[in-house]
């Protein structure tokens, strides 16, 4: 690969002296500090807040065939780990409507029943970190150091040639974020890879807010250092949380009615915990600086993505606040301190995170969409537990950006997203041959060519 | 190197505790002595075989004393002749000297214990840069450089340099070069490019036909004017001759077609490098006779659109060419060895590499033999390297796990019968996987007679795996052991 | 160095009979007496409250207890430490710097050797009274090295102007063939010069058989024309070279005028010496090295492990005289977790290098390992495996003549024997650079070079007071400094 470690960066625009928008009329902040917070700023920081239901899918439900998948294995990736041997999966309605052994569950009639009695049943994987997602257009508008307000919502292709392929890897849902050229480069979208229009693959926005701690976009401008960008940060941030106290005053009869301000109006669900903050951060002191800030001090629920370099030593911060890290592209870490080389995931276990809030992702194009499977091959390879490998790819992401009330498992009542096998997704040697999206079978090597 | 002279020492206990008499199935070079001791010889007994090296080698008098390495008791795929599950295989200088169930070896062995291990040969790179120097390899290696040992540490035992194959012999500039002049490399793309070869093939096979004939009036001794090879490519006269593999790199089924074509008319002997679209026109490589250097992995990626026939890139290209026949060898898209925490598919990764050819219906053996035999046929040098067969090149690996299992790791690396790389005596991967259960640390002391036979007894239901499903089995199925873990590591 | 260990027990039963003979000392004789603290004479020994007498510049005595000639220059360092002054193996001081590639073991540093007055005086003020000045340049083989004092104690400065030849063994695809290259070419030419004798000899052997028949043949004629008739037909058949028969040896050549035959006895003479046919500059000291000739070695300067493997292979083609000076990367450099520091690999090859006796010159630095921050320390692994090395001071800058001790002192702090280092500045040092005969210990018979040290070398408070050259002052660190 030769992109860069995250994605494209901008230096055309050499009027870069302003680093935020234009004077944005922001309430005084006296008034915010009278209006108060919204939240009190002793409450406890739980991490992720209490998920709340996502929206459903756009795809017309009577259209949705029946199956009931007949297959060797099924990886539910539900809580309890389950695996459910000689199953049957029943999909109605683009839904899972129930799981079980084939000698416990009858198939119904008017089900077509999908014969893959020696495959795997995985749950759709999950992708954290995507670009692609747009077809790797409007990918990074750097026009400024920070640009709140931006959303890659208006950039989503939903059939488009980059994600094509992500289906033949058993990748489902995608969270894509726009570049890391600059510390804030916009709210994500997160998307399903099937479907004809934007409605239909919709999952959520806001996905996230993505924010760039270092690593890229200090390469935006000469003299941009770490201080800097992070004072950057910290006061965009302070000056959308006084909007949104502002606001919230306002709404609750307790203040004034600040001036609307269309660069902060998305980050007041972010400042109610209603989507994460994925954070493009590495290097020991960057991921230290995103805890105290975005976690401790913002209150944000924040996920780690990169999370590489040396910053897996940081793993005890993570499991005491219970944040999600999830790793990637980079999967292994050379120490020459010790001559040695690490695998990440396993590091960050070792060094105290929680083992089941690790993740894998791909940032695409940088490891191909449908290649994220062998993230969690490193992974296993360089020291994670080999059971810890599915998670990885799939519940842990969905929990992480609060979706795992649609996707993530194979449990009744979610959405019908999941790959058919030919053994353990984690091992390249297993192939996926056939993708169900929201109940339809989005790919089927069979009919439609093997694609990866 | 350095834990060479350790196991030297341990040698002689570990031998006799490894010794078995009565070797069943053992197998021998043909020309070289019986190396095997049975359990109970003293190093006395053996002194007749070494009066005779010596009175055959009187001029050598200042040569060492004959080096021994054995590896024992591991699962050793030859790449040749199937698995011989707890077998040995004895090195003597630099040669595999002997393979085989119950073996025992010479007092004077280094041994390493391969026991619940599994034995490769050494895994061969068709190109690499920065692993050994640039041509010429003998003069330009570094031999104590971190990449010599990473290299090891991922498995290869030989990779190519330029022109030249170069092995990764740690420590020593004894037997780094292999082979200059692999390949005669051809260039058949354009118009005037082909026009050129074809010519000089035609001049070429025209002389050799002209000589021919001579030869045969000579023989006759009839009166015959000899041809003279004037203004005939020396080049391409070896290449029809067979003294000489040509190398091409193509990857468009029209440029490989082409080169089918012209390899099946002037029948010599052709590897292809890149061969993306391989699958489309497989059967005309395959019946040319072509070997193919490939990346497994890529996404189905159409080239181009418009093209009213398959085109573009697919993951079974692998699975397709071997399903026609032809020699496939696989290396990483990136022949380098990264030192970024991005596994870009570069030279760490072979295993994986070769996995993803598995994942694109590939037999397992096949991705194996694409590593290790058939990677060696496209560099010309399967004469030496690339299966364990008596008389070759005593490169090995020995992996805690099966060679495509994405969690194997490499524990002993060797390099012309000596020890190049030891996984525990190296910081690079030591904290990640430790020696398996069944591996026992070769012991100073010799323990008492009676407790060996236990050990041994022990050992057997140990090896009493289910074997590997065959070569012909559907690709696609993983071994059913891999799935049982699966189920316990829940 | 024969001579001077059979004079040394004879020098310590003089000094051990207390009152050794009294000496009046003639005319001409220069006694000077140092009265040392402590006396490390570089050969093991380690005196306290010893004398070292002194005469005309080199060490005559020691003991301790002498009666001193009359009259003798007494120097009292009671309370310092006395030992051999410094050598730098590795030293361009006093010249200019110059790139010079290829194969010109025909240049001699000694022709560019005009160092102004006062040139070294850094290196007299940090403790080295003797350097080898090595050819210049970081590749190929750039010429012959010289050794010379920092002073002139009397002696003059140049100890050796015709020193080793240094070569390169650094990028072995260009330098390997070079030096194998000048090697196999001396061989070459020491057989042509042995072909040639042969035949000179051969030759020889043949005309005197021509001229004793000849002789015997004009004998005959004179004693009467029917004896000699039948010895005429197979003149000059034996004896002669397939070529036909030779033309007398210095005999008439064409185009010349034939030699008149009366002087004949003149041109005989002539004839006797062998002319050599001459052998090209550049190669004439590897010819010499190659007969090892007394004083020609080569001074190797190494990469890493592998130009050590790549010397040994040379080395069991061509066994000739050699030093070895491996570069060792030192250990320095800010080490992060993601960005790597250089490291040396020489330690790897420590168990060689002893095994083979190795004459090894190094500079005084820990280093990493490969890829990693673990120090190795490589002299003393060197040393411990048994090879003879010497320390030498990285480059002529004043920090590292200054800070040489200091290191050698880390040295020892990190593992190196201390016996190893004092040998390494001393003995081997001096071995080094092909002077061990008479400098590098202080024995009887050897120039006095001392240097006087106010504590222990490797003591890091230890300061320099003076430095002797040939039994004289060079360098003292000022009245004001010592009182």
């Amino acid at each position: 690969m030769t992109l860069a470690s995250c994605a494209l960066w901008s230096l055309c625009t050499l009027a870069a002296a302003e680093t935020t928008p234009p004077a944005t009329p922001v309430a005084p902040a006296a008034v915010a500090v009278a209006a108060g917070p919204a939240r009190s700023e002793g409450e406890p920081v739980v991490n992720p807040p209490a998920p709340k239901p996502t929206r459903p899918s756009g795809l017309p439900v009577a259209e949705a065939p029946r199956y009931a998948i007949v297959c060797q294995k099924v990886f539910t990736a539900s809580m309890t780990d389950e695996v459910v041997h000689n199953a049957v999966i029943l999909v109605k309605d683009g839904r899972i409507e129930k799981v079980g052994r084939q000698s416990e569950v009858a198939i119904p009639a008017g089900y077509q029943v999908i014969d893959a009695k020696s495959l795997w049943a995985v749950p759709g994987l999950v992708d954290c970190h995507d670009h692609v997602g747009g077809g790797l257009q409007d990918l990074n508008d750097g026009v400024y150091l920070s640009n709140p307000g931006l959303d890659s919502l208006n950039t989503i292709d939903p059939e488009n040639a980059n994600v094509r392929n992500a289906l033949a890897g058993g990748v489902t849902t995608v969270l894509v974020i726009p570049g890391s050229g600059n510390n804030m480069s916009g709210f994500g979208t997160i998307i399903k890879t099937w479907g004809r229009t934007l409605d239909e693959v919709l999952v959520r926005s806001p996905g996230s807010l993505k924010i760039a701690q270092s690593g890229n976009p200090e390469r935006y401008w000469y003299g941009i250092g770490r201080s800097f960008m992070n004072w950057n940060t910290r006061d965009t941030l302070q000056r959308a949380r006084d909007y949104h106290h502002a606001m919230t005053a306002f709404e609750q009869g307790r203040g004034p009615k600040p001036d609307f301000n269309p660069y902060f109006e998305k980050f007041r669900g972010l400042l109610d915990r209603e989507f994460p903050v994925t954070v493009h951060t590495q290097i020991y002191q960057v991921v230290a600086e995103t805890i105290q800030m975005l976690n401790d001090e913002m209150k944000l629920w924040t996920v780690l993505d990169h999370s590489e370099f040396d910053a897996c030593e940081l793993g005890a911060e993570t499991g005491k606040r219970d944040m999600y890290v999830i790793v990637g592209p980079r999967s292994i870490h050379y120490d020459r301190r010790d001559r040695e080389i690490v695998g990440l995931c396993a590091e960050w276990l070792r060094t105290g995170s929680d083992i089941d809030k690790i993740g894998v992702n791909t940032d695409a194009p940088v490891q191909p969409q449908e290649a994220l499977s062998m993230q969690a091959t490193y992974a296993v390879r360089f020291g994670l537990p080999r059971d810890r490998g599915i998670p990885a790819l799939t519940r842990v992401p969905a929990l992480a950006l609060g979706i795992y009330d649609r996707v993530g498992s194979i449990e009744a009542g979610k959405d019908a997203d999941l790959g058919l096998w030919t053994g353990d997704p984690v091992d390249p040697a297993s192939a996926c041959l056939v993708t169900l999206v929201n109940g339809r079978v989005a790919y089927d090597a069979k009919t439609m060519g093997r694609r990866f | 190197m350095r834990s060479m002279t350790r196991s030297l020492l341990l040698a002689l206990a570990v031998a006799v505790t490894a010794a078995v008499p009565a070797p069943a199935q053992a197998t021998f070079a043909e020309d070289a002595p019986k190396p095997a001791v049975p359990s109970g010889a003293k190093p006395d007994e053996k002194k007749p075989d070494e009066k005779k090296d010596e009175k055959k080698d009187e001029k050598k008098k200042d040569e060492k004393k004959d080096r021994w390495l054995a590896i024992l008791n591991g699962d050793v795929h030859t790449l040749a002749d199937g698995v011989l599950r707890g077998a040995t295989v004895v090195c003597k200088n630099g040669k595999i000297h002997a393979i085989g169930q119950g073996l025992a070896a010479p007092a004077e062995a280094a041994t390493i214990d391969a026991t619940g291990m599994h034995v490769y040969p050494g895994l061969i790179a068709v190109n690499s840069g920065g692993v050994v120097g640039p041509e010429p390899v003998e003069l330009t290696t570094d031999v104590f450089a971190y990449n010599m040992t990473f290299g090891l540490a991922c498995g290869w035992t030989t990779v190519a340099s330029g022109n030249s194959a170069g092995k990764l012999t740690y420590g020593t500039l004894d037997g780094l070069l292999l082979r200059n002049n692999l390949w005669l490399r051809m260039s058949y793309q354009s118009g005037d490019e082909r026009r050129r070869v074809r010519d000089e093939l035609e001049a070429a096979r025209e002389f050799l036909r002209k000589k021919r004939l001579f030869d045969q009036l000579k023989a006759q001794q009839l009166p015959a004017e000899e041809p003279k090879p004037e203004g005939v490519n020396g080049e391409m006269l070896r290449l029809l001759s067979g003294g000489a593999l040509a190398r091409f790199d193509a990857f468009t089924a029209e440029d490989l077609g082409s080169i089918a074509k012209l390899v099946t008319e002037y029948g010599f002997k052709a590897v292809v490098f890149g061969a993306n679209e391989g699958w489309v026109v497989a059967d005309q490589l395959g019946r040319a006779g072509i070997s193919c250097v490939i990346t497994p992995m890529t996404a189905r990626v159409e080239r181009d659109a418009r093209l009213n026939r398959p085109n573009g890139s697919t993951i079974e290209n692998a699975a397709l060419l071997w399903q026609h026949g032809v020699k496939v060898a696989v290396i990483p898209e990136t022949p380098r060895l990264g030192s970024d925490g991005m596994i870009d598919r570069d030279l760490r990764t072979p295993t994986l590499e070769a996995a993803l050819a598995v994942r694109g219906g590939l037999p397992r053996e096949a991705a194996e033999a694409a590593l290790t035999i058939n990677a060696a046929r496209v560099l010309g040098i399967d004469d030496r390297v690339g299966s364990i067969e008596l008389g070759k090149d005593a490169d090995l690996i020995v992996l805690d796990r099966e060679l495509l299992d994405y969690e194997s790791f490499v524990h002993y690396a060797v390099v012309n019968g000596r020890l190049a790389y030891d996984k525990d005596k190296e910081p690079l991967f030591r904290a990640l996987r430790p020696r398996p259960s069944t591996y026992q640390e070769p012991k100073p002391v010799e323990p008492p007679k009676e407790e060996k036979k236990d050990e041994k007894k022990e050992e057997k239901p140990a090896e009493e795996k289910p074997a590997d499903p065959p070569a012909d089995a559907k690709p696609a199925e993983p071994p059913p052991e891999k799935k049982d873990e699966k189920k316990d590591g829940k | 160095m024969g001579i001077v260990s059979s004079r040394l027990p004879l020098a310590l039963l003089l000094a051990a009979a207390a009152g050794a003979t009294a000496r009046a000392a003639d005319g001409d004789d220069r006694y000077v007496a140092i009265r040392c603290g402590k006396l490390i004479t570089g050969t093991g020994d380690e005196k306290s409250g010893v004398t070292l007498l002194v005469k005309n510049g080199k060490v005559e005595l020691i003991g301790e207890k002498i009666e001193l000639p009359h009259p003798c220059e007494v120097i009292d360092a009671g309370g310092m430490v006395v030992m051999p002054g410094h050598i730098h193996a590795h030293s361009r001081l006093s010249l200019v710097d110059f790139q010079r590639p290829g194969m010109r073991a025909d240049l001699k540093v000694a022709d560019e050797f005009l160092p102004a007055p006062g040139a070294f005086t850094p290196a007299l003020a940090a403790g080295f009274t003797t350097l080898q000045l090595v050819a210049p340049g970081s590749s190929g083989i750039p010429g012959r090295c010289m050794v010379v004092r920092t002073a002139d104690g009397g002696d003059g400065l140049v100890i050796d102007d015709d020193g080793a030849i240094k070569a390169h063994l650094i990028a072995a695809a260009q330098d390997r063939r070079m030096l194998a290259e000048a090697l196999t070419g001396a061989k070459r030419e020491i057989e042509k010069r042995d072909k040639a004798k042969a035949e000179f000899e051969a030759k020889k052997k043949a005309a005197e058989e021509q001229k004793k028949k000849e002789e015997e043949a004009k004998k005959a004629q004179q004693q009467g024309a029917p004896q000699g008739q039948p010895q005429g037909q197979p003149q000059g058949q034996p004896g002669t070279p397939p070529g036909g028969p030779a033309p007398a040896p210095g005999g008439p050549k064409a185009g010349e005028p034939p030699a008149p035959p009366a002087g004949a006895k003149p041109e005989e003479k002539k004839e006797e010496a062998f002319q050599p046919p001459p052998i090209p500059p550049q190669l004439q000291p590897f010819v010499d090295l190659v007969e090892k000739k007394p004083g020609t070695s080569l001074f190797v300067k190494l990469g890493g492990a592998t130009s050590y493997l790549h010397w040994l292979e040379l080395h069991k083609e061509h066994e000739v005289a050699h030093v070895l000076y491996p570069e060792v990367i030192r250990a320095q450099g800010y080490p992060q977790a993601f960005s790597g520091v250089s490291g040396t690999d020489l330690h790897w090859i420590a168990d060689k290098v002893g095994e083979n006796k190795e004459l090894v010159v190094l500079a005084p630095w820990t280093s990493y390992t490969q890829g990693s921050i673990d120090l190795v320390n490589v002299p003393a692994k060197f040393a411990a495996a048994g090879a003879r090395v010497a320390l030498t001071p990285f480059s002529d800058s004043t920090d590292a003549l200054q800070s040489f001790r200091f290191q050698v002192a880390e040295l020892v702090k990190a593992g190196m024997k201390r016996g190893d280092a004092i040998a390494a500045l001393t003995k081997h040092a001096a071995e080094a650079i092909g002077v061990d005969a008479q400098l590098g210990t202080l024995e009887p018979g050897k120039e006095a070079n001392l240097i006087v040290l106010t504590a222990d070398p490797l003591d890091a408070q230890a300061t320099l007071d003076q430095v002797l050259v040939g039994g004289r002052v060079a360098w003292t660190r000022g009245p004001k400094a010592r009182s």
